[in-house]
């Protein structure tokens, strides 16, 4: 077990190591750097455009610079905007919270919906509910995140506010005051449609997932010996049949987290929240490398140790993972 | 087809149709009712993206003052005009064709990139394996839209720099699998076989490795398409793929959010609904190929 987790933890190390060189690099290589982001399209003097280059150190090798971003990470300095010299951290305090409640209250239409959707499927094959829910995990993995968020907008905002239906109007403001931080405090309609945009995509998904895995553990030998031993079936389905099909389900969900960001960016944006996917965009757009830099560390490094942590619950789901057996996903 | 098998002195005739793997998957597919219609489609899509330059001639980037946001069916805008009042016709015929045709290099690209690296790294193994295999795993834990925008933002707004983008990130998922296919096959007796025969690498590769790989590669092609379709319009919407004038859907869809789809609704419909459509049916395609080209369903219905 300690020899497991301590290579997972060095993997999650080298994987975020990796992944943030090849951000740096990436960005770094921008060509737009800090004189354009700062001039615009004017030609300034080569003496200004050196001084600029100085001042955010971009005159220094390039190994230096990398050891330099490194060292301020690990102090936990994201860097300074090139376009008006305001601090990384400020920005990513300013955004942080309204992403964290759309990535929670998102997480929790995910999680909690996929679930439950996953094991009524399975426990009730061939149902109405079963076929939806095929359905809708086609649909919503085909259809981008940002037209079911504006569409989202036309059939619970628009439409009933042009109709005076009320209760079904949808498209508010985003609440502003928070209960404990994390619950709306007055205002919970203006939450709904966005964390179930955000939701949305992967509930489908993984509870076809959970669907199909439950299916499979349900045609095992030890599952007909609990039938026969004469369990009650509410019993047998969640304690043997589900605790076992949430092994693949776990792995699907860790990998969907990298892409939650992607998703996040567009339902930001759709929505007009301030958060971090829509302030790395808007950074990019005027090509303010360091601020895309400081925010993508986050990201980045936020996913790694998530997904590390799934890792670790694997170990209590499956024990064979704990023996150093290979799991049988 | 009857078979003659010689058995000692007796000869049996088998009357059983017996049918080939390839053969068994295209009945499959085609017993497939959702997935005929998906193909349908998509067949009509991939015509009217080829044949709607033809008949909606003319210009579709400049807008003419006094025609703006007429709804589809006003006069000779079937699907009407945009807030600039250009015909959405026009613009989501040359929408459908820019997408696909993105979609076809990038699906080019990742595959043969995927193939060659992902088959490489699984039947060569070694250093070559934990290279590629690391390198899958580091930009794996880059959000995707962080890469597109990374990439963009160097080579400045183009069809190739998207084109590259997308290809950055779409050939990690095909290499892993077909890595691990490829992995997997390695292992087996009838490759051991053929080398007992003297068969050198390259014929094992070529005429064992890859046949017996494909069937995963192919499902990852409709799964390619779709999805650089879809990954070109959420670029476009967030600004940073195709641009004004060109009438990428995403393009369509962004001007849709900036200019009042509030209050006319058919400039966010029209994109959005051949978006749906293309990628939907071919997602369905997808589907369906995943479970025809699955040799434990052989037979099934």
């Amino acid at each position: 077990m300690g020899s497991y987790l301590l290579k997972r933890f060095a993997f999650t190390v080298f994987v975020a190591w990796a992944a943030l060189t090849i951000m740096f690099l990436l960005l770094v290589a921008m060509p737009g750097d800090a004189v354009t982001a700062k001039s615009g399209e004017k030609a300034l003097g080569s003496g200004i455009e050196n001084n600029i280059r100085a001042k955010y150190g971009l005159d220094k090798p390039l190994i230096v610079q990398y050891g330099k971003f490194f060292g301020n990470l690990v102090q936990g300095d994201l860097g300074y905007s090139i376009k008006n010299d305001r601090s990384v951290n400020t920005d990513f305090k300013e955004t942080f919270k309204t992403s964290g409640r759309l990535l929670l209250w998102g997480g929790l239409v995910q999680i909690g919906g996929s679930l439950l959707l996953g094991f009524i499927s399975a426990a009730r094959k061939g149902s109405l509910l079963d076929s939806a829910t095929t359905v809708v995990s086609i649909g919503t993995q085909a259809i981008p995140v940002f037209v079911t968020g504006l569409l989202a907008q036309v059939f619970f905002g628009v439409f009933p506010s042009q109709r005076g239906w009320d209760w079904l109007s949808f498209n508010r403001f985003w609440p502003e005051k928070w209960y404990l931080g994390v619950i709306p405090n007055g205002g919970w309609k203006g939450i709904v449609l966005p964390a179930i945009v955000v939701g949305i995509v992967q509930m489908a998904f993984l509870a076809r997932l959970l669907r199909s895995s439950m299916l499979e553990v349900l045609r095992a030998d030890y599952l007909r010996t609990a039938f026969a031993k004469g369990l009650p079936r509410s019993r047998v389905l969640i304690k043997h049949a589900l605790r076992n099909a949430l092994i693949p389900y776990v792995t699907a969900a860790s990998f969907a987290l990298v892409e939650i960001f992607g998703i996040a960016v567009q339902t930001e944006t759709v929505f007009g929240l301030y958060g971090i996917g829509s302030k790395v965009a808007e950074a990019a757009l005027i090509q303010d490398a360091p601020v895309v830099l400081g925010l993508s560390a986050i990201v980045i490094i936020s996913a790694a140790l998530v997904s590390l942590l799934v890792d670790i619950s694997y170990s209590f789901l499956d024990p064979r993972i704990r023996v150093g057996e290979k799991a049988a996903t | 087809m009857t078979a003659v098998l010689p058995l000692g002195a007796e000869t049996v005739l088998v009357t059983t149709e017996q049918i080939g793997y390839w053969e068994d998957v295209r009945r499959r597919f085609f017993r497939n009712k959702l997935a005929i219609a998906a193909l349908t489609v998509l067949v009509l899509l991939v015509l009217l993206a080829i044949l709607g330059p033809i008949i909606a001639r003319g210009d579709y980037t400049t807008g003419r003052l006094g025609y703006e946001l007429k709804r589809p069916g006003d006069h000779r805008w079937i699907l009407g005009t945009d807030s600039l009042g250009r015909d959405m016709f026009k613009r989501v015929v040359r929408g459908i064709g820019i997408s696909l045709s993105l979609a076809a290099g990038v699906t080019i690209a990742t595959t043969l990139l995927g193939m060659v690296l992902g088959g490489l790294a699984g039947y060569i193994g070694g250093f070559l394996d934990t290279v590629v295999s690391r390198t899958i795993d580091a930009v794996y834990a880059i959000p995707y839209v962080l890469i597109g925008i990374a990439i963009i933002s160097i080579f400045g707004r183009s069809f190739w720099t998207l084109l590259g983008s997308l290809v950055a990130v779409g050939w990690l998922s095909t290499a892993r699998l077909f890595r691990a296919a490829v992995l997997q096959i390695r292992g087996q007796d009838f490759i051991e076989a053929a080398r007992a025969t003297g068969a050198d690498t390259k014929r094992i590769l070529l005429n064992h490795v890859v046949p017996n790989a494909l069937p995963p590669v192919i499902v990852s092609i409709a799964f390619t398409i779709a999805g650089s379709i879809l990954s070109e319009s959420i670029y476009s919407f967030l600004a940073i793929g195709f641009t004004e004038p060109r009438p990428a859907l995403g393009v369509m869809l962004l001007d849709a959010r900036k200019s009042g789809f509030e209050v006319s609704p058919h400039i966010l419909f029209v994109p959005a609904t051949v978006l749906i459509l293309l990628t939907l049916s071919i997602a369905i395609i997808g589907d369906a190929l995943r479970d025809a080209l699955d040799p434990k369903l052989r037979g099934a219905g």
